[in-house]
């Protein structure tokens, strides 16, 4: 299939080795700034927004280059698309000037609801067909390269035709979009649904993937859970390393959501990242930056303003990213 | 073969309906009203094991939020907290891509659904709304700019001067004295006369410095000068307000409202003072 996005893929400038940007770490994420090549941000935490979000966002925008991770586009949803939501995210991604953004393959709203949840899809033609109209549609509409992210998933939708790799596939193709492939979910579902990792990375594109997640999980009753929790384990890396072997990635960003650990380990976690990375493709080192004066101006500020924490709310974040 | 909207609709009644999943497990007598048009084959065929995950990944994450946002409501209801918050899911449910916008009627569902619980709280809307307008604040999309404070030592500067007011700043008109209700429910003490019916004005609004959601009761005159002081007026027209609004000495209400004026620029309450139109 000729595609339009590989040819996209290929202008979009390499980042390097990232972290998520979360309110709980932002201090040290800044202070860290050195050691950290570009955070990943989820918009509804900043989408007309102001305050200590605003401003959180806006020092980080100093120090790094910034990349959107959606968690509530609800791109599989049979309800309308929210041109609330679009338009504000626009916004958002304009101002920012993100290179490329990103959400999930699920659904998160229907009647008007919102779930707040990543939920699957029946892997079916018609939610192929479904998806594939949209993400063309919010594709053209914010102007720049959509990335979908495959997500970790404990039920089969009832009505499912074809394998989840295969989904993901002619999802991507359909709709010529990206892939922002997230390996630990790859391995959590081999998990729970029992099916060999590997053969799910050989049914999908993986050429198309332009940024990777690594992350780690919980194994709770019969369930392993993505919490975003915990350290990496050495399969992911494993996987990790498989897709660097088959393609060239801009991005790879190591999610962590809650049970932060020192931030040492966080930044060891990174280097074990670029460790994997740098025989099969030094390029994402390279990637890493120095730091400019303005940045590192900015990086006193923070220093000498470390942000408390706030006492009621939580940052949206996928609870099964 | 259901359609794709048809599965979306049914599994998410499964989801987020207590009802659905208990009737989906027993299959005991007719099915709720929020499955009676599940298409053939969905409730026969579906994966209750991963209906009832999900179900609980949802709750324990609103549950989360809505603890986050409501300490005290929560501290006050105690073991009721966690059935009223599922029954305001299911009464207002979440309609906003912000994740802790879910929580942000609360305080409405106590005023139409509070029943027994409102009988016998009668300032839980109230109490709510204090507790939910503190994230309002911190996150309205509003920047706070701000100007010099200017000494107000001269009648020159007094008329051509008019302070700033916080943008973010909201003045609440309670029935209950909620500032007292939530210290003590911080502090673990008993209510007392706390419930009784005490009218409180309290602003409340973002610090330009901090960030942080401020709380200050106000009297009933500094809340008329800041309602004054929104409309534009300057310090010497804000003067002859204060002094209009008091039958004592004329004199003091002006030592007095510079005083006001001085507390309010160092709570933040002004944030500089600009030319008068």
């Amino acid at each position: 299939m000729s595609s339009g996005f590989l040819n996209i893929k290929k202008s979009l400038p390499t980042l390097g080795v990232g972290l998520g940007l979360r309110r709980e770490i932002a201090g040290e994420t800044f202070e860290n700034s050195d050691s950290i090549d570009w955070l990943e941000f989820v918009p509804e935490n900043y989408m007309r927004l102001g305050g200590m979000a605003a401003e959180r966002l806006e020092t980080a925008q100093a120090l790094f280059p910034l990349v959107s991770h959606g968690v509530n586009l609800s791109i599989g949803s049979t309800d309308d698309l929210s041109k609330d939501y679009l338009k504000s995210l626009k916004e958002l991604l304009d101002r920012l000037n993100a290179p490329w953004w990103s959400d999930h393959l699920c659904f998160t709203s229907i009647d008007k609801k919102y779930m707040h949840d990543l939920l699957p899809l029946p892997f079916t033609r018609e939610a192929v067909k479904h998806l594939a109209q949209r993400i063309k549609r919010v594709q053209d509409y914010i102007e720049r390269p959509f990335l979908i992210e495959n997500i970790s998933y404990y039920m089969n939708m009832p009505g499912c035709q074809m394998s989840d790799g295969q989904f993901l596939a002619e999802v991507v193709e359909s709709a010529d979009c990206g892939i922002l492939l997230d390996v630990n979910n790859v391995y959590v579902n081999s998990m729970n649904h029992q099916f060999d990792p590997i053969d799910y990375l050989r049914e999908i594109p993986v050429d198309r993937t332009v940024q990777m997640h690594v992350a780690g999980h919980k194994r709770i009753g019969d369930y392993v859970i993505d919490t975003h929790g915990a350290a990496l384990i050495e399969p992911v890396y494993q996987l990790l390393q498989y897709v660097l072997s088959k393609t060239k990635v801009q991005a790879v960003l190591l999610e962590r959501d809650q049970n932060f650990p020192e931030f040492s380990e966080l930044l060891a976690e990174l280097n074990q990242i670029r460790a994997i990375a740098q025989p099969v493709q030094p390029e994402l080192i390279a990637a890493r930056r120095a730091p400019t004066p303005a940045a590192k101006l900015n990086k006193r500020r923070e220093e000498r303003q470390p942000q408390p924490q706030t006492k009621g709310g939580r940052d949206l974040r996928a609870l099964s990213a | 073969m259901p359609s794709l909207r048809e599965i979306e609709q049914t599994v998410a009644a499964l989801w987020l309906n207590k009802e659905a999943r208990t009737w989906l497990v027993k299959r005991k007598g007719e099915p709720p009203e929020c499955l009676k048009n599940a298409p053939p084959g969905i409730l026969e065929t579906v994966d209750k094991k991963g209906v009832s995950l999900y179900a609980d990944l949802m709750n324990y994450g609103h549950q989360d939020v809505m603890s986050s946002i409501y300490p005290y409501c929560q501290k006050l209801l105690g073991k009721r907290w966690e059935s009223t918050v599922d029954d305001y899911l299911l009464q207002f449910p979440p309609d906003h891509y912000n994740f802790n916008r879910l929580c942000h009627r609360l305080s409405e569902y106590f005023t139409t659904y509070g029943g027994t619980l409102t009988d016998k709280f009668p300032f839980l809307p109230e109490l709510a709304d204090y507790e939910w307008i503190e994230l309002e604040k911190m996150e309205q999309d509003v920047a706070i700019k701000t100007a010099p404070h200017k000494e107000l030592d001269d009648l020159g500067q007094l008329a051509s001067l008019r302070p700033l007011v916080n943008p973010t700043l909201t003045v609440r008109d309670y029935r209950f004295n909620i500032l007292e209700i939530a210290a003590r429910l911080e502090e673990g003490k008993r209510l007392g006369k706390a419930v009784q019916p005490e009218r409180t004005f309290v602003a409340i609004y973002r610090h330009p410095g901090s960030h942080h959601c401020r709380y200050v009761e106000l009297g009933e005159s500094a809340t008329a000068i800041i309602d004054a002081a929104r409309g534009g007026l300057s310090y010497q027209q804000l003067i002859a307000h204060a002094v209009a609004a008091i039958s004592g000495d004329p004199q003091q209400a002006v030592v007095d409202f510079l005083e006001l004026v001085e507390q309010f620029q160092e709570l933040g309450i002004f944030v500089g003072s600009q030319e008068a139109a």
